[in-house]
């Protein structure tokens, strides 16, 4: 009852919020720049290059999407920005004193801004693929659509996020100022790319770069996002609770 | 059971090598208004936070409602209602909206608010965003905020702190409406001394982390004891000629202090003067409360 209750308050506190304009700027975005992809080059060149390939243009649009346009490298920055917002709303007006003197349990309180991030997180994926179909269709694409590979895809990406998700929840718990947290996550992504391309058997142990297997194209195995989110997730989730409850409020 | 509703032991916190709280040993007894006094940086916060589970105390107990805090804070914080320091609040939600997140916590019906908000009168502006508020708005909706849940333990960091003098006012007549009203007991934080005096029914005094005053505001005020000031010429010579007589002065400059109990200034009056002295000033004098705590905190400080 608690952790719904919790739910209720930390939603009605994004009330009018930043994190709305957010998830409606960057889907919107990421589709204008998707469809100006399409409008652009899908005839004259990417046509020819999903009959080379023998692929389907719904595949295509999605590793333009994931690769060209870096949305499965940039998605971790994304979510630590929602976490970073999830949590502003305590810091802003030093809001954590007075809920953490309500009778609630801290811990509680401490997964139920996870469960928010993942949520709004979850909207951003599903808003961003959901413009995918829409480019798609007004393209005017010769194949049908693929539900299970775009829900795949939307799944594994929520997998992906789960780890990134745990540690910006934490992250964003310690900082003040929503601007580090933030900041960190930018880093941790230019960081994951350089290792990728360097050391590409050891970037299965950062956190930011799981939600990039999640496309299910090319070499890439969406298993890695499967498991390396659901193991960094819960490591790191069970770290910051026992970390934030004994954490002092000062 | 013990009588105090709030009762600690010890009670210590240590940033680092800083002790913020020293050794407190609180008690705040039932239906009182306790004062708890001291200047800005003495160790109220961090002791406050402590009551409240917020802050782990370095050693020490806690104890609310006679039982400890430490495996009993949920069951006890539902009986506390708190504001510490500034009031927090979600600006750009309505006052309605903020009650509202602390009322579904609580477990609360909706009626609840309606009512905290009538009693900060508060009413009118429920549906106005936060953020548009005035600071003594804000704090009057920090306390409605604690009030929420009918908690018999109301604790109020600093609740006056930014308001303007009216401000003040309203919040202490508020404050001191609640033990009779609602039953409830309050510990209240202030530096200011005249806010305590006005307020309180007892008082702690802190400093440096150390209580070095506990007890009821009538026997901090038996403190201020009376005593005679006199300015006599020449003033060595006069004091002597007191000693002589029996009496005990302490000379501080150009006067002489005598404890009232010892003689009347009449007396002492015609002392001097059918003894060839000349009496340029002689009165009572009576340390005001404002003495008393520089003395207390200077004891504290020394100790």
């Amino acid at each position: 009852m608690t952790m719904i209750n919790l739910l209720r308050t930390d939603f009605m506190k994004q009330k009018g919020g930043f994190i709305w304009l957010f998830l409606l700027i960057i889907p919107l975005g990421t589709t204008a720049a998707m469809f100006l992809d399409m409008y652009l080059r899908y005839e004259d060149y990417l046509y020819q290059k999903v009959q080379q390939q023998g692929t389907t243009s719904w595949h295509l649009l999605l590793g333009e999407n994931h690769f060209v346009l870096g949305w499965g490298a940039f998605l971790p920055v994304f979510v630590a920005v929602i976490a970073a917002l999830v949590h502003h709303v305590e810091f802003k007006q030093q809001s954590w004193k007075s809920l953490l003197s309500l009778p609630v349990p801290r811990g509680s309180v401490f997964i139920s801004k996870f469960f928010m991030i993942l949520l709004f997180s979850s909207l951003l994926i599903m808003l961003n693929t959901l413009g995918l179909v829409l480019v798609g269709k007004l393209s005017g694409f010769p194949e049908g659509f693929t539900f299970e590979f775009y829900s795949s895809y939307v799944l594994y990406q929520f997998l992906g996020i789960l780890g990134v998700a745990a540690l910006h929840n934490w992250l964003s718990s310690c900082f003040k100022n929503a601007v580090y947290p933030v900041v960190i996550a930018f880093v941790g992504m230019i960081a994951t790319s350089i290792v990728r391309l360097s050391f590409p058997e050891k970037v299965k142990f950062i956190p930011y770069s799981y939600a990039y297997y999640a496309d299910g194209l090319k070499e890439n195995d969406p298993m890695v996002a499967l498991y390396g989110g659901l193991i960094a997730g819960i490591l790191i989730l069970v770290f910051g609770i026992i970390e934030f409850k004994k954490r002092d409020i000062v | 059971m013990s009588d105090y509703l709030i009762e600690t032991n010890q009670l210590t916190k240590k940033f680092g090598n800083f002790k913020a709280v020293d050794s407190i040993d609180l008690k705040v007894k039932k239906g009182s208004i306790y004062g708890f006094l001291g200047p800005n940086g003495a160790g109220k916060s961090t002791t406050i936070r402590m009551l409240l589970g917020l802050i782990q105390p370095t050693s020490g107990r806690v104890n609310l409602f006679g039982k400890p805090l430490k495996s009993n804070r949920i069951p006890i914080l539902k009986r506390v209602g708190s504001m510490v320091e500034y009031p927090s609040y979600y600006g750009h939600l309505t006052a309605y909206e903020n009650l509202n997140t602390t009322r579904i916590l609580l477990g609360l019906e909706a009626k609840e608010i309606d009512k905290v908000l009538e009693i900060v009168r508060l009413t009118e502006v429920k549906n106005k965003a936060v953020k548009k508020f005035s600071m003594g708005m804000k704090q009057r909706l920090g306390i409605a905020n604690a009030l929420l849940g009918n908690p018999e333990l109301l604790i109020l960091d600093e609740p006056t702190n930014g308001l303007d003098p009216s401000g003040i006012h309203e919040i202490r007549d508020l404050i001191k409406s609640l033990p009779k009203k609602m039953g409830i007991t309050v510990l209240v934080s202030s530096h200011i001394l005249s806010e305590i005096d006005l307020l309180a029914t007892d008082v702690g005094i802190i400093t440096k982390g150390k209580l070095v005053f506990q007890g009821s505001l009538e026997e901090l005020h038996q403190r201020g004891k009376s005593q005679i000031a006199i300015e006599a010429n020449p003033v060595e010579d006069a004091a002597a000629h007191l000693i002589n007589n029996g009496f005990q002065p302490e000379i501080e400059g150009e006067t002489i202090y005598l404890q009232v109990g010892e003689a009347g200034p009449a007396v002492l009056n015609k002392e001097l003067v059918m003894n060839g002295f000349a009496v340029n000033k002689l009165a009572v004098e009576r340390k005001t409360l404002e003495d008393i705590f520089l003395e207390v905190t200077k004891e504290g400080a020394t100790a």
